[in-house]
């Protein structure tokens, strides 16, 4: 029982990393349809900010988090602003490939600052663990599950109890419409894209500890976050949450009981599993949604 | 729905270039060279200059370790030029950028064997020589590589020589200096942790082999991908299986990964490694100090500690001239041009098939980061491993293994 339930609390934290990626995603997704492939590459983004506010600059913790959650934003509006909405009106795979070359220009610049060399973040809870009914929780793993906890609790009020959240539903579920009843779309969207990618910048923050700090961080994620994405149906922060649990714990409990070397395949296969029993994702879309 | 499938169509697609890029010139295969042997041998040289071509990764995530060998490489250009050349001739150096992937260095290499240099140097990834090499052994330029692959002397290259102890030879020497340390061999139970890839299993198919003529009981192993980034389920199964003796045969991502979820649970098994280890735990410190201690490691040098008066004095210029420590994965860039100018002057002309002939006599030449480089059969000049411990403040030498001619490993203490 007690290997079973450490490789599910490893499972679940590393989950916890994969839905905040696929939160970001789904929510850009969402509001404008796009399918941002940017996404990895603020991921990376988030975890040098976070390596240059914590280790070059020695800024507070809590202060780095907000400086990672704002630097994120920021890089939010510049994908808005040149690989969105110039293409307003292109078909979606220009659209796409925007996003890629972004994802290049990001990545490409990070690496020209800092260099190539692997980079290390000490984690901002320490090192260590708790030692719980004969399983180890690493603080970084509690860490990780909490910020995501509150990210998705804070995701949730925006969306469903301001303003914005109303316009970005009106948005998701029928554009024209939202356009005709007076929502700035465009407004919208790039504050969409902020969110979205501080979102992603934050889970380079706390992915950072754990994998390095390297340029391939997030093209190493974004996969996987897509397929989490998937999972969950691409209709809501929780199928991303949930696509995402899923995933990290499978492939965790799938990795100890499974022939050494099967694990890679997992996320492949619970996607394929997914997609033939329930076509749209593990949280049904509801009606209007972009899907 | 509709939309939903093209997005999983399109990972899919992501997944498969991701396989393919990962896998792009792993095999063994020649890929398509359009370079040609020279007209004359006496090549690469121009009005009295010899040019000494690298391709090596100068950008992108590698290039650390690139720009450290194209440093410690012109450095001893540098050197052998102030002291007259080699047979008269001054070196050029001339430099393509490798970039980081496979077909990146192949591309690399192919501009330079048309160039027909004197010389090449500078190969590092064990993913593309096996397409770099042919390029070379077609035009017969002399090359000198720093890839770590076993399966490289497989191949019978004639123009290719290694320049560093490789993870099969890295892997044996460890597994020696471990059984040496063992009071009861039957109380040894081995883990390996493998990248799943040509350079683990090659290395894993070694240690298992040195572990059977030791008398020890046959390693559990488990392989992982190399760009893994969970490790629970195999330190679980490590733990349960009562492995405690675990050896790391992979990179430096998944080392650092691995040695901090140890340092965060209760299990402790004695960790070992290949060059690798000292790589994330020294060189780049991508653990905390408490984190990489006591873990031991095969490198191929580490000049910084080396006591002979030629070596403080490499260590000092290199640090004068780049700010930085030479690091064992570059010093072989100094000693493949000090071999070339030995091999060449032994030769008594610059013709390129004299030049690797004599190469392929080098015998007990001292280096910077060998004590004695000689070439065997498969064109190996490298054959001495330091084994090393990481403490708190840096590494200690606890002993080396060299092998010999006829393929034993024999155990030193450190001087």
């Amino acid at each position: 029982v007690s290997t079973v339930l450490q490789l599910t609390v490893a499972g679940l934290a590393l989950g916890c990393i994969y839905a905040l990626v696929a939160s970001g995603f789904t929510v850009i997704y969402r509001a404008t349809g796009v399918a941002n492939f940017a996404q990895g590459s603020l991921v990376t983004f988030g975890a040098y900010v976070g390596f240059a506010m914590l280790v070059s600059w020695h800024w507070p913790h809590l202060l780095a988090v907000v400086g990672v959650i704002v630097a994120g934003g920021l890089a939010g509006l510049f994908l808005y602003f040149t690989a969105f909405r110039p293409f307003i009106g292109a078909d979606q795979l220009t659209i796409l490939v925007g996003t890629f070359a972004v994802a290049w220009i990001i990545t490409g610049l990070v690496g020209v600052i800092a260099g190539p060399k692997e980079l290390a973040v000490p984690s901002l809870v320490g090192e260590g663990a708790v030692h719980v009914a004969g399983i180890d929780i690493s603080n970084q793993d509690i860490l990780v599950v909490g910020v995501t906890a509150v990210i998705v609790a804070a995701q949730y009020l925006v969306f469903q109890r301001t303003t914005l959240g109303a316009q970005f539903r009106a948005l998701a579920s029928d554009p024209e419409a939202a356009e005709l009843v007076g929502i700035r779309r465009k407004r919208v969207s790039a504050i969409i894209f902020a969110i979205g990618a501080a979102t992603a910048a934050i889970a380079g923050l706390l992915l950072a500890p754990l994998l390095g700090v390297r340029l391939a961080l997030g093209f190493q994620i974004l996969l996987i976050a897509l397929v989490a994405s998937v999972i969950g149906g691409f209709s809501s922060q929780t199928g991303a949450l949930l696509g995402g649990l899923v995933l990290g714990i499978v492939e965790t409990v799938g990795a100890y009981y499974l022939p050494s070397g099967w694990a890679p395949a997992l996320p492949t296969v619970v996607m394929l599993l997914v997609l033939v029993t329930r076509p749209e994702g593990l949280v049904p879309n509801r009606v209007g949604v972009r899907a | 729905v509709r939309k939903l499938r093209v997005v999983a169509a399109a990972i899919g697609c992501l997944g498969v270039a991701l396989v393919v890029a990962s896998c792009g010139g792993g095999g063994s295969s020649s890929s398509g060279g359009g370079s040609t042997a020279p007209a004359a041998s006496e090549s690469g040289e121009s009005s009295g200059t010899l040019t000494i071509g690298i391709v090596t990764p100068l950008t992108g995530e590698a290039s650390s370790f690139g720009i450290a060998v194209k440093n410690a490489t012109e450095l001893a250009i540098d050197e052998i030029n102030e002291e007259g050349g080699i047979a008269g001739h001054q070196l050029e150096l001339e430099a393509v950028d490798a970039g980081e992937t496979p077909a990146e260095n192949v591309n690399g290499m192919r501009q330079l064997t048309s160039a027909h240099p004197f010389a090449i140097t500078g190969p590092l990834l064990s993913a593309s020589i096996f397409a770099e090499a042919p390029l070379a052994e077609r035009a017969q330029i002399p090359t000198f590589s720093g890839v770590l692959s076993p399966k490289v002397p497989e191949e019978g290259y004639e123009w290719l020589f290694d320049m560093r102890t490789n993870e099969a030879v890295q892997g044996a020497a460890v597994v020696k200096y471990m059984t040496s340390t063992l009071k009861q061999p039957s109380e040894a139970k081995i883990g390996v942790l493998y990248a799943n890839d040509e350079l683990g299993k090659g290395a894993l198919g070694v240690i298992e082999e040195t572990a059977e003529e030791e008398g020890l009981e046959p390693p559990l192993a488990r392989p992982h991908e190399p760009a893994a980034s969970n490790f629970t389920a195999d330190l679980l199964a490590m733990e349960k299986a009562g492995v405690n003796e675990l050896f790391l045969e992979t990179y430096p991502g998944p080392i650092s990964i691995v040695l901090k979820d140890l340092a965060n649970s209760d299990y402790h098994p004695q960790v070992w490694g290949n060059a690798s280890l000292p790589l994330v735990t020294h060189t780049y410190e991508l653990v905390p100090p408490a984190v990489g201690a006591g873990t031991i490691s095969a490198v191929d040098c580490l000049p910084e500690l080396d006591g002979r008066p030629e070596v403080k004095e490499f260590v000092k210029t290199f640090e004068a001239k780049y700010k930085e420590t030479p690091e064992f994965i570059a010093t072989w860039g100094y000693d493949a041009m000090e071999l070339l100018k030995t091999a060449t002057e032994a030769a008594g002309s610059t013709d390129s098939n004299a030049v690797r002939d004599a190469l392929a006599e080098i015998k007990d030449e001292p280096g910077m980061c060998q004590p004695d480089y000689w070439a065997d059969e498969n064109l190996s000049l490298a054959h001495t491993t330091l084994i090393a411990e990481q403490e708190k403040n840096g590494l200690k030498v606890l002993a080396k293994v060299k092998q010999e001619e006829n393929g034993d490993m024999v155990l030193e203490d450190a001087e």
